[in-house]
């Protein structure tokens, strides 16, 4: 040791010590995409101060580490993700790099979504030849409205967990939020029935749940293999493809790039629509509800 | 590279492989992180414990530098890419949660050099898992995390090659074995202090009877700029003392070397990213700036076959890079990068056998040139698990005045962890 070194540890030592820690009483809520951080806002409302890390405007596949992420998730309390490897880029790492313990994978207060229900598009192998593929299946859970009760219910359950006295009001929130999304899925069944045995092109397989629900065949995706733009050739043979007997819907989300969609919707004479995704993916995708309900009348409408 | 503490056959890799084949088949038993339900965890990057990496790097350079010689800075040991077609760093990792409360990371460096393969053990260290209070605490051998450049592993560098302040002053990077401690502050605005003691081996530290010759304590901010921009800012303070610092290439019958000196680094680095709204897929940017300044002093002793000499030596050197990257259409990206270095280095109260002027040129110490590089790229990455790039620099060190070019392919094999921001 020489006499820099002493110095310094001392000042580490001192701000270590000298911390003031925020005891605010809300539960804070890392929420890795919009969808659970309204999911959240359902179950747990005025419990919860909820810290949305991504937009319907971001890819989530593709997300950085940043600053502000890491000390958002050194004093959240809980992270709610949707696993599935679609974070894979950036989550692992915040969790690791944070120093908190709460929010480590076995933890309660790390919760993810794809954990919680059978996953659709189990690959059956692994090549990375294939492109960008989930060895857990399609991440994309929450427009399937049964996966997503599913998730609301287990997710109550690590609330209840977490914050054992406020059990009462979890399970309020929920059977509440349960009976008026059952009802709502009835709804959205009768109203979806002219789209039933659609068939759409889509940018990526965002829409699986949706389509598995909805009974939607996605026959192509504009990503000549997951996670790689589209290619003019790729393009090009879609365009051979589907000319003679076009799709109903060429669909693509706010993240992703409209240009291949309008151009492919010109040549086959199939109409591009952009879905909301998630929540903020357009002005009328504002919570969970309003973000179905913005789906469907979107397809509706390119239905006509 | 400037760590060459194995330097093994082919055997000792074979070993190595051997054994991580062992921990492939045992990762049942390590498990994968499960949840509180008792359900399987999916985050990871591999169904397999741990993630197994392998990045290979293959080049072909045209250039004339043989050796990276800096007038003014004493030679750290980093290297120039040799000419015509070779191969880089291959690069192998692996990593893996070791057990709720351990993770652990090891990277295996495989270079050619004189025609002799070489396998260096870049990092090896374990890092506490969720401490708690935003404390991490590390040990083991890893690049250390002052600046920006220092951390990123050659696969990820912006350009071909380390800045050239990074050569001249970390003699390419500053890395050791020792202990780390990390802190980030429970605020909504980040902020993360980091202390680190290093043995202090290798350069700017050296052989030293001390056993911590370097430590260092860095602390960075950082945040959002509107829906898409994203910076960061950090200070760090190196501190190295050492008994002797030979130069890291040395002529024949003639050695040279720093002894009983100092070297204090202090240095700033900012970062921002831009992307239209955070997205970066389409497009995005990028901003890096390092600037750092070392002060040491130390004496300084050549031998040249029966004679020697030595001085006082006092140096204060700076170098800064600035780089600019801009992605403008998925996969392909361009990129600008400036170096500058300039010293102030006096040599006194020079004795013994060698003449003073000879000394003086010998030492390549004193030098009245500043060295600068100005380096162009453009790359296509057809995936993120792949990248090629077509590089060109214009380097003049007032010696050297070289024209380079770089080809070359990255790829990235098995579960590569995360980058940081």
């Amino acid at each position: 040791m020489n006499r820099y070194h002493l110095p310094i540890l001392s000042i580490i030592t001192s701000l270590f010590l000298s911390a003031s820690f925020n005891t605010s009483a809300n539960i804070r809520v890392f929420a890795c995409e919009p969808e659970w951080g309204a999911l959240v806002e359902e179950l747990a409302g005025d419990k919860v101060t909820i810290f949305v890390a991504t937009t319907a405007q971001q890819d989530p596949h593709h997300i950085e580490a940043r600053p502000s992420l890491i000390a958002k998730m050194r004093r959240a309390d809980i992270a709610v993700c949707t696993g599935a490897e679609l974070e894979v880029g950036w989550l692992p790492l915040l969790l690791r790099i944070s120093g908190n313990k709460k929010i480590q994978a076995n933890q309660p207060g790390y919760f993810e979504a794809t954990s919680q229900i059978e996953t659709l598009d189990k690959p059956e192998k692994l090549d990375r030849s294939l492109g960008d593929v989930h060895a857990s299946g399609n991440p994309h859970v929450h427009l399937g409205p049964y996966k997503l009760l599913t998730i609301a219910e287990s997710l109550k359950d690590r609330f209840v967990k977490i914050d054992s006295s406020q059990t009462h009001y979890y399970e309020q929130r929920f059977n509440d939020f349960k009976q008026r999304w059952l009802a709502a899925i009835l709804l959205w069944e009768q109203r979806a029935k002219p789209i039933k045995n659609s068939q759409a092109i889509v940018y990526h397989k965002n829409w699986a749940y949706l389509f598995d629900w909805l009974h939607i065949r996605r026959v192509a995706e504009l990503e000549p293999i997951p996670g790689v733009p589209p290619s003019a050739a790729h393009l090009a043979k879609l365009k051979q493809q589907f000319a003679p007997s076009p799709p109903n819907f060429i669909l693509y989300g706010p993240h992703q790039n409209a240009k291949p969609a309008n151009w492919l919707a010109k040549k086959i004479d199939a109409p591009a629509i952009e879905l909301p995704f998630t929540i903020g993916g357009n002005k009328n995708a504002v919570d969970l509800f309003s973000l179905y309900s913005n789906t469907i009348d979107k397809l509706l409408i390119a239905m006509q | 590279m400037n760590l060459r503490l194995t330097s093994v056959s082919a055997s000792a890799l074979t070993l190595l492989l051997v054994y991580m084949d062992f921990s492939l088949a045992s990762s049942t038993l390590g498990g994968r992180p499960v949840d509180a339900k008792g359900r399987n965890g999916k985050i990871g990057g591999n169904n397999f414990n741990p993630a197994i990496s392998l990045i290979l790097d293959g080049r072909y350079v045209e250039t004339n530098i043989d050796e990276l010689e800096l007038p003014g800075f004493q030679p750290g040991g980093a290297e120039a890419a040799s000419d015509g077609f070779g191969l880089g760093e291959t690069e192998f990792s692996v990593s893996a949660n070791i057990d709720d409360k351990i993770y652990g990371w090891f990277t295996l460096a495989i270079e050619e050099e004189d025609g002799e393969t070489k396998t260096e053990i870049e990092e090896a260290f374990i890092e506490s898992l969720g401490l708690g209070s935003g404390i991490t605490l590390r040990g083991g051998r890893w690049f250390s995390q002052i600046g920006y450049e220092n951390q990123i592993h050659e696969h990820t560098l912006d350009f071909s090659n380390t800045s050239l302040v990074y050569d001249a002053l970390l003699g390419g990077k500053l890395t050791g074995d020792g202990i780390q401690a990390r802190w980030i502050a429970p605020t909504d605005l980040f902020l993360e202090l980091g202390v680190e003691l290093f043995n202090g081996d290798n350069f700017p530290g050296g052989e030293s009877s001390n056993n911590i010759g370097t430590s260092t304590f860095f602390i960075r901010t950082g945040g959002d700029i509107g829906s898409g921009g994203a910076w960061r800012f950090g200070t760090s303070y190196i501190q190295n003392s050492f008994d002797e610092r030979p130069n890291a290439e040395q002529e024949e019958n003639e050695s040279f070397s720093l002894t009983n000196g100092d070297a204090d680094i202090f240095g700033v680095d900012f970062v921002f990213k831009w992307s239209p709204n955070g997205n970066p897929t389409q497009r995005n940017f990028k901003l890096i700036t390092e600037y750092y300044r070392r002060d040491e002093n130390g004496s300084a002793e050549l031998t040249q076959g029966i004679n020697s000499s030595t001085a006082n030596y006092d140096g204060d050197q700076i170098g800064f890079y600035v780089q600019a990257l801009y992605q403008w259409q998925p996969g392909w990206r361009t990129g600008l990068r400036l170096d500058r270095l300039s010293s102030d280095n006096t040599l006194s109260n020079i004795s013994g056998t060698i003449a003073d002027a000879d000394f003086i040129e010998t030492s390549g110490l004193v030098s009245n040139e500043d060295p600068q590089r100005v380096t162009f790229s453009v790359d296509y990455s057809p995936s993120e698990f792949s990248r090629f790039r077509l590089q060109y620099s214009q380097t003049d060190t007032g010696d050297i005045d070289d024209d380079t070019i770089v080809l070359q392919y990255l790829v990235s094999l098995g579960a590569h962890p995360a980058h940081a921001f």
